[in-house]
């Protein structure tokens, strides 16, 4: 007890002091924590770090579980399984391989295989944000890629724990897999909202009902000789987050988060050694597969199912770490005497190392994408814009309108009353379907392409108004050699600046835009000037106007 | 638009009292600074909610992009003219079905805007003097601001937010 104690105060002692120093100087924190893990490594020992980080992980992925968002899945589910499959199963194929030329055993050169072909959501998700109404695509298909991933991660959990530490094949194992997670699914579905509606607001009873689902389901997962990553997932498989858990308890059980999240990264860092060259060469294995060979894959299948560069290369770049589920496995499998000591070495650091690059990665993913639209890569991989693409000949004196679906219906509208013709630029799939039965002429793909603007016949046009959310389109938007007017929008006011001082004719903020709007209503209101129930009218008619 | 709208309020002596809620430490000291009241919090949590007093209030404006937020305010808040964002149309009807008085749509009133704009495109100077009024707008985050030039009290930037929750 007095040591794992120890080991936990001094995981928190340390992870806070660099956290400090990360936050002044505004760094990322991941990079600090690993540091903080191998100065903790120097004092730990080992058995209470393994111990440590499959717990930090078990959390993890019970919370994991708690925000798996069904309905979001089945959209994009067909595509996303068929990519997050077909990734695993060829970089897995490839690096056994590799492993088996390298000299290792099977069972060594599929742990190889595990840690290459597999990519963490729990990293991942860090750098997408789930609240933002304006997801962009990448995220969304992210996001299913990676549960897609997570569930092989679990699959292979489960038959590693069957086949190969089971004295002998143990099936039925499957069996009580799949009765856990039907249990799980009766008391999301049944049970869940019955309790939780007896104990309204009540916020320590719920985060107990929180740590009891986990901590029981895991007893249960033991009980049956199956992993605590299973029980940990059917624990959150069992909370439903949905209105009013999401706020009574999802939220609550959300802070055990910070809690565990420095854990695991503090634990990884400590895992650490100093390689062997033998360790090293895997490690560099490793390290092609996932940071070059599975983006790279990913973004190329995209592509060739018709997504546009830039969200295949970012969605690809949203899979360059290794996950937590391959870590786990390592750490079971370095437990049960099953995984030779290099190979073990080997896939803590290229999870240090790509934990560091994915931090590196998804802060400048846009940039990253550019680039290599400017390397010819995208075009390597076959994007083809001319074939979705529809613009009359000779059209003229026209307004291009970048992601229509942010309030460009009604400048489409606008237009329409006014005769004035208008190319749709379009790189969200779902919304391209519509652009295509409600519009004369659009293009599919990404704006940092020079082809769409040929395509869109820039030069001709009146105006370009560009409606996308994120900032570096609307950056590559202002970038272009033109001198057509270019009205953007900005999410702030010192992009709004920058922006016109870039060559913007025009900046939207939303939110001033909102303010003005809203404010003239309510003053209309307070004055006198209209009843209650003629401002709720206003209200109605600018949702009315948003639906269109 | 949370700032905005307590300005709108206090010009008109509306209400006897403001209190913002912010969780994010950027605007803590500004909005300390400020006259109103603050709360430093997320209203997703009871206690943040219960200290705003929601039940008590004339009036509450949420910045909140969480829909199960604005749903549990609406809740609390049951006679209170209830101004809330909402991040989808769907949301929004939601919202509007649990009693909104008025939910704010950023699309929609984008869409209204530009259309107004490009009605202008073939008047130069008709286009150049709303696209002016629209870059001002866009670059002090305050059409009221940009208006009136006035040096209200100290809680402009406080606008800018968004994800945050205020009650007024």
């Amino acid at each position: 007890m007095y040591e794992i104690l120890f080991a936990l105060t001094l995981i928190f002692v340390l992870a806070s002091i660099l956290l400090i120093v990360a936050a002044q100087k505004g760094l990322p924190v991941i990079p600090f924590y690993l540091l903080a893990g191998i100065v903790a490594g120097a004092v730990i020992d080992e058995t209470e770090l393994l111990d440590l980080a499959q717990w930090g992980i078990a959390f993890l992925v019970f919370l994991f579980g708690v925000h798996v968002d069904f309905e979001s899945v089945r959209e994009r589910g067909r595509i996303s399984v068929a990519v997050g499959t077909a990734q695993a199963l060829l970089v897995g194929a490839l690096t056994f391989g590799v492993g088996t030329l390298l000299g290792l055993d099977a069972l060594n050169a599929a742990y190889v295989a595990i840690a290459a072909a597999l990519s963490s959501s729990l990293v991942a998700t860090s750098y997408l944000d789930g609240i933002r109404s304006a997801r962009p695509t990448y995220e969304r298909l992210a996001e299913s890629i990676h549960f897609t991933e997570d569930v092989i991660g679990v699959l292979v959990i489960l038959g590693l724990s069957a086949f190969v530490y089971a004295e002998t094949p143990a099936v039925e194992q499957f069996g009580v897999a799949a009765g856990l997670l039907a249990l799980a699914l009766l008391i999301r579905y049944v049970v869940f909202h019955r309790l939780t509606a007896k104990l309204r607001g009540d916020s320590e009873v719920l985060m107990l009902v929180g740590i009891s689902f986990v901590v029981g389901f895991i007893a249960l997962a033991e009980l049956a000789n199956l992993s605590i990553i299973v029980g940990a997932f059917a624990a959150g498989i069992a909370v439903a987050d949905d209105y009013p858990h999401s706020l009574e308890l999802v939220d609550t059980v959300d802070d055990l988060e910070d809690f565990f999240t420095p854990i695991l990264f503090v634990t990884v860092g400590a895992l650490l050694t100093v390689p062997s060259p033998e360790s090293l060469g895997y490690t560099a294995v490793l390290l092609a597969a996932v940071l070059v060979v599975n983006p790279l894959f990913v973004a190329a299948i995209l592509v060739r199912s018709g997504f546009d560069g830039r969200t295949a290369i970012l969605t690809g770049l949203t899979l360059d770490q290794l996950s937590v589920f391959s870590l786990f496995v390592a750490i079971e499998a370095l437990a049960a005497e099953t995984i030779a000591r290099p190979v073990f070495d080997a896939i803590v650091l290229a999870a240090a190392a790509t934990m560091v690059v994915a931090t590196y990665t998804g802060r400048h993913a846009d940039v990253i994408a550019r680039r290599l639209r400017d390397r010819g890569v995208v075009d390597a991989l076959g994007e083809s814009v001319d074939d979705r693409a529809q613009v009359a000949d000779g059209i003229t004196d026209h307004v291009i309108v970048v992601d229509v679906e942010h309030g460009g219906w009604s400048a489409l509208e606008a237009c329409d009353a006014l005769d004035r013709p208008v190319v749709v630029i379009e790189d969200n799939p779902a919304t391209f379907e519509t652009i295509q039965d409600e519009c004369d002429n659009y293009v599919y793909g990404d704006v940092a392409d020079e082809r769409v603007w040929e395509l869109a016949r820039l030069e001709e046009a009146a105006a370009v108004v560009s409606l996308t959310p994120e900032r570096d389109r609307a950056e590559a938007i202002l970038d272009l050699e033109t001198d057509v007017p270019r009205i953007v929008r900005v999410e702030e006011t010192d992009a709004a600046e920058e922006f016109v001082e870039r060559g913007a004719a025009g900046a939207i903020y939303p939110d001033a835009i909102a303010a003005e709007r809203v404010g003239d209503d309510l003053e209309a209101l307070l004055a006198g000037e209209i009843s209650r129930e003629e401002f709720a009218e206003r209200g109605r008619r600018h949702l009315e106007r948003a639906s269109e | 638009m949370t700032g905005e709208l307590a300005d709108v309020l206090e010009r008109a002596d509306a209400v006897d009292e403001i209190v913002f809620v912010e969780d994010r430490a950027e605007y803590v000291e500004e909005l300390n600074d400020a006259d109103a009241g603050f709360i430093f919090g997320n209203a997703r949590h009871g206690d943040v909610r219960q200290d705003a007093n929601l039940s008590g209030a004339d009036v509450v404006v949420s910045a909140a992009e969480r829909t199960d937020v604005n749903r549990r305010l609406l809740e609390d808040a049951e006679d209170a003219l209830t101004i809330v964002t909402a991040p989808t149309e769907a949301a929004a009807t939601r919202l509007a079905e649990e009693g909104a008085d008025y939910v704010v749509v950023g699309r929609g009133l984008v869409g209204a805007e530009l259309a107004d704009l490009l009605a202008d495109l073939d008047d130069p100077d008709a286009l150049e003097s709303r696209l002016a009024a629209l870059n001002d707008r866009a670059r002090s985050g305050s059409p009221r601001l940009a208006d009136e030039a006035a040096g209200d009290r100290g809680i402009e930037d406080e606008r800018e937010r968004d994800g945050g929750e205020t009650d007024v």
